[in-house]
């Protein structure tokens, strides 16, 4: 009866640390751009035990005006298709693209954007239309002209989506396989989105976990008087 | 306690003492339970209860009573964060039957499903678990009525779909009639830290009391058993 304060003082100890440890991730991606909330949420099963899951949190954060004309927000559900190196398909939120060496508009971090689209040199103005097409005019006084489409995917449980890191996710089971947003109207030029994290609901967070761990442990250190109180029964 | 040649000697407040050693210790137990439990969404307060005959049975005199009032709402803004505005508990589907849980974070799983944080579906008042028909693609349309109706906006249509209605059942699982039930905050347990840490001092104070008894009394033994050993 009394081993059980104690180890279920310290199991909760050790997981609201973990829980801080899953805060605090979310704290320092406060400025990265499109960063989407994981929450490490506690919960009881039939037996009273303490267990954890992680909840992301897939809602829209905040969107940003900017000054480069390469900066795209999706203003909506859905993510951008990105090639990896190794070939490999990932997805992101993050529009802040770049054109590389070869040409081809890629994410900061190298990804190629879709199966390729290549940007001539010398061109005058882009234009990324709502639905994600990708127009350019040559010349001023010239027609647009489309030089690709960005493919916007969505998953029926994007929650459930797999850190890739570089700021890319990948799908998992729990989140479904990528399925085509038809015609989307929410793709925004001269835009970033921000994290979704809110500021004061991880403080709060961030108190509540150091309460309960404090008041574990001063569990544990009246448990221990009374263990040695027991022990020493004949003074 | 008798001793050899037909000398009894009253025991009984040794006894009495360590009793009430384990029944603080039990009560303790179940604070324990509660401060660990706090902040857990949809956790409920055990109330310790010492019965009468604590003193001949021990620990198995505690008792415990659950406290059913809501307990503090924290706004989340999260559309599958739900919370029930009086008692009654929303009914899952688990493994072996129905279970009843206060805790109302749900998310959507790839089929469409209302489940809860443990992977388990969400029972609507029909008795069958809450599917939506279509995956939707900003959770900001679903809507909750107040009587627990789950819609969903159509965007193309311009109109609500009926997609389930949430049950709420009683703790002996009967169906709860005027149902009120919010969206977009999380019941964060009825259990207050300042009154549970508070309730651990008396606890201890007793549980030295019944220490210092039983060590008294056992002083008192000894000696009269030396005194008797004497021959005087």
């Amino acid at each position: 009866m009394f081993h059980e304060i104690v180890k279920r003082a310290t199991t909760n100890a050790t997981t609201q640390f973990q829980k801080l440890g899953y805060v605090s991730t979310n704290l320092v991606n406060y400025s990265t751009p499109a960063y989407k909330v994981k929450d490490f949420e506690l919960f009881l099963d039939e037996a009273g035990r303490i267990k954890g899951t992680l909840r992301g949190d897939a809602s829209k954060g905040a969107i940003e005006l900017s000054k480069n004309p390469l900066d795209v927000a999706i203003d909506g559900p859905g993510y951008f298709v990105v090639t990896k190196h190794d070939g490999s398909t990932a997805y992101t939120r993050d529009g802040r693209f770049i054109v590389n060496a070869r040409g081809y508009l890629s994410t900061l971090t190298g990804e190629i954007i879709g199966s390729g689209i290549k940007v001539p040199v010398n061109y005058f103005k882009l234009y990324f239309e709502p639905d994600g097409t990708v127009n350019i005019k040559i010349k001023e006084e010239d027609d647009k002209r489309a030089i690709g489409k960005l493919n916007i995917v969505n998953f029926p449980s994007p929650g459930n989506l797999k850190d890739a890191g570089k700021n890319l996710v990948v799908p998992t089971e729990a989140s479904g396989s990528p399925q085509t947003v038809e015609n989307p109207s929410y793709i925004k030029q001269y835009a970033t989105e921000t994290s979704n994290m809110n500021f004061f609901e991880t403080m709060s967070q961030i108190l509540r976990t150091n309460s309960s761990f404090i008041s574990s442990m001063k569990l544990v250190k009246y448990t221990d008087q009374i263990y040695r109180q027991s022990i020493n029964l004949r003074q | 306690m008798k001793l050899h040649g037909g000398i009894s000697i009253a025991d009984d407040g040794l006894n009495i003492s360590v009793r009430g050693m384990h029944t603080q210790m039990k009560m303790m137990d179940i604070i324990s339970r509660n401060i660990t439990n706090f902040s857990m969404p949809g956790a409920q307060r055990e109330i310790p209860i010492m019965t009468s005959f604590c003193e001949y049975i021990g620990s198995h005199g505690v008792n415990t009573i659950k406290d059913t009032q809501p307990g503090r709402m924290r706004q989340t803004g999260n559309p599958l964060d739900f919370i029930i505005n009086h008692s009654g508990y929303f009914q899952i589907k688990g493994q072996h039957g129905v279970k009843l849980t206060r805790d109302g974070r749900f998310e959507i799983d790839k089929d469409g499903y209302l489940i809860n944080l443990n992977k388990e579906k969400v029972l609507g008042s029909d008795g069958e678990p809450i599917q939506f028909h279509y995956i939707p693609g900003n959770l900001k349309d679903i809507t909750l009525d107040e009587d627990g109706t789950i819609n969903l906006y159509n965007k193309s249509y311009n109109r609500k779909e009926f997609v389930g209605r949430l049950s709420v059942a009683s703790e002996d699982g009967t169906p709860v009639q005027d149902v009120k039930v919010i969206q977009g905050f999380v019941e964060d347990g009825n259990i207050n830290l300042m009154n549970e840490t508070f309730a651990l001092l008396p606890l201890r104070r007793n549980f030295e009391a019944s220490r210092q008894s039983f060590i008294i009394l056992n002083e008192q033994t000894n000696k009269l058993i030396q005194m008797l050993g004497r021959g005087q």
